[in-house]
């Protein structure tokens, strides 16, 4: 009775909604192509995880996940200030016109590594904006003044005064809207703003592409290969890699360091730290570079790595509060080895019959009938001869075991 | 447009309007969050028949970044995902009283900015904004120094 009473629902504010509409066809959601920052990244990060989750490579994207979590990118279209009612410019401060909400900040980002989208000057283009909900509305595509550097914070004096492509309730077609436009007379690397002011409420949503404008001749040619990587600050889990620059015709957006074929981290500078390798290990590592159009260079010269032997470590688990149906438990973790632990993660039996519920002082994965523990970006590691702690609550269904046995970074743990 | 025609469409927008208002307004929101998250599951999947899936015990901060993760945890007893469209993953939080003043404190503080971007019901909220207007969901409006519910507007 309540799904019918659902459906009537539905049916009959959808009906409401189209005769008020007067069957206009408009948007809601984000710009497609040239691919917004949440769009691209999202399309990354799908790619990265092989579906199902979201696990960027691209290094931006990589970044903004660790600062704004993965619900920005489920959430992709969702780039909006409710409340906006034609003021974008008053209620949004420089350095947030890319994401003026919590929720979006991480997408402020200023670097030179996000996913970019190559264009001709002059062209006339077919511009895509997915539609998930029909409202009418202007939409405004701003771009970046010559001469702008997308290092630093946009702000609003960095985009032209006029848009260049401006239109109000474009067509939809296959769950999108599209629009011919003809592209501004630019070259090099630009963002387009896109501003969508919904005309039926004080909603409007943002977004900024970036893109690389072009002669109109693809770039084919990849970075040279990176100079040699030296190894250092090697631990039992982790070995930080500095290698000389690569360069490119266009420019070196990025570098992936990878052992074999599989690449174990990225960076957008000549540095980066490898983590989560396993303790008394070869490994035989090197660099590539990537450039805006996606090219890869030749690999860089290997640098033979053997990562050290983890310190001892003890793992006191205790329950300071149990309840019917439910636990919390705390955990400290103590390396009486003669060197720091770095980037700590603790694995655990996590049967069924539990779930975890809050965790604190670390983020915990439970998959497989194992809990993983890592620490927060303040307890990260656990410096030689000293500790850390965190805590969980968990609910539970019938009886459960205290954990037997812990492993810290592929090591055991003593345990009591 | 024919004068008929425009009566006929007139005639329509006054009772489909009618109808939707009032089948809204019994549309409320109303889970038994005795169930924690499957609660808020089950009543989402009578309401839409999605949300059947409902995913549990996976880190809150890998979901919404630290920042928003140091305002909401306190006031979280239980949260999970599920899919429904648009969503392919939609937080469902159980929620304990606090969330007002921890985002009223934050604000004040700079860490963050506008307002919460959850959809509140009574006892819980769902981590989107479209469709959300027709669970009978509100949004909150703070500043430092206060908070309000508002109806969310029509998507």
């Amino acid at each position: 009775m309540r799904k019918r009473l659902a459906l009537v629902t539905v049916v009959a504010c959808t009906a409401a909604v189209l005769v008020n509409t007067g069957g206009t066809a408009v948007a809601h959601g984000s710009m497609v192509w040239p691919g917004s920052r949440t769009y691209l990244c999202y399309e990354d990060g799908r790619a990265g995880s092989g579906g199902g989750d979201i696990q960027p490579t691209n290094p931006a994207c990589v970044a903004a996940v660790a600062q704004g979590g993965k619900q920005p990118l489920w959430d992709w279209f969702g780039n909006l200030i409710s409340n906006a009612g034609g003021r974008s410019r008053e209620i949004i401060p420089d350095g947030h016109l890319c994401g003026p909400t919590t929720k979006y900040d991480a997408y402020n980002l200023a670097r030179a590594d996000w996913p970019v989208t190559r264009l001709t000057a002059n062209q006339t283009v077919t511009f895509r904006y997915n539609a998930w909900a029909p409202h009418p509305g202007t939409w405004e595509q701003y771009v970046t003044k010559d001469g702008f550097d997308v290092t630093k914070p946009l702000k609003w004096s960095d985009l032209e005064p006029v848009p260049f492509d401006k239109i109000t309730n474009p067509p939809l077609a296959s769950g999108e809207y599209s629009w011919q436009a003809r592209l501004p007379n630019k070259s090099g690397r630009h963002i387009i703003y896109s501003l969508w002011q919904r005309s039926d409420s004080p909603e409007a949503f943002y977004s900024c592409s970036d893109v690389q404008f072009g002669g109109g001749v693809p770039d084919t040619q990849p970075p040279t290969a990176p100079g040699a990587p030296v190894a250092s600050a090697i631990t039992g889990n982790s070995v930080k890699l500095d290698w000389p620059a690569a360069t490119d015709n266009v420019g070196v957006t990025g570098y992936r360091v990878q052992n074999g074929s599989q690449v174990v981290a990225t960076s957008a500078t000549t540095s980066a730290t490898v983590t989560g390798l396993t303790p008394n290990t070869d490994y035989s590592l090197t660099v590539v570079a990537l450039d805006a159009a996606g090219n890869v260079s030749p690999a860089s010269p290997s640098v033979a790595v053997r990562t050290g032997t983890v310190g001892t470590c003890a793992v006191a688990y205790t329950k300071p509060s149990t309840w019917n149906g439910g636990f919390t438990a705390n955990v400290k973790i103590t390396n009486s080895g003669p060197s720091a632990i770095s980037a700590w993660q603790l694995v655990w039996d996590f049967p069924a019959g539990q779930t975890l519920t809050q965790a604190w002082s670390s983020t915990i994965t439970v998959a497989n009938g194992k809990a993983t523990a890592k620490g927060a970006s303040y307890n990260a590691d656990v410096p030689a001869g000293g500790s850390v702690n965190f805590g969980f609550n968990v609910s539970t269904t019938g009886a459960v075991t205290d954990p037997a046995s812990f492993t810290l970074n592929g090591s055991a743990c003593t345990t009591g | 447009m024919k004068r008929a025609q425009k009566q006929v469409l007139v005639a329509l927008l006054v009772v489909g309007s009618v109808v939707c208002a009032l089948l809204v307004a019994r549309a409320e929101p109303t889970p038994d969050l005795t169930k924690g998250v499957d609660g808020i599951a089950a009543w989402l999947h009578e309401l839409t028949g999605e949300c059947a899936d409902v995913r549990k015990g996976e880190d809150f901060t890998a979901f919404v970044g630290p920042v928003r993760a140091d305002v909401y945890l306190p006031s979280v007893v239980e949260w999970g995902t599920c899919r429904k469209q648009p969503y392919e993953q939609l937080g469902l939080i159980v929620l304990r009283p606090g969330i007002e003043e921890a985002w009223r404190n934050a604000l004040a503080r700079g860490e963050v900015r506008g307002d919460p971007d959850l959809a509140f019901g009574d006892g819980f909220a769902l981590t989107g904004s479209i469709g959300m207007e027709h669970l009978g969901l509100k949004r909150l409006e703070c500043t430092p120094g206060s908070c309000s519910f508002v109806q969310i507007e029509h998507h």
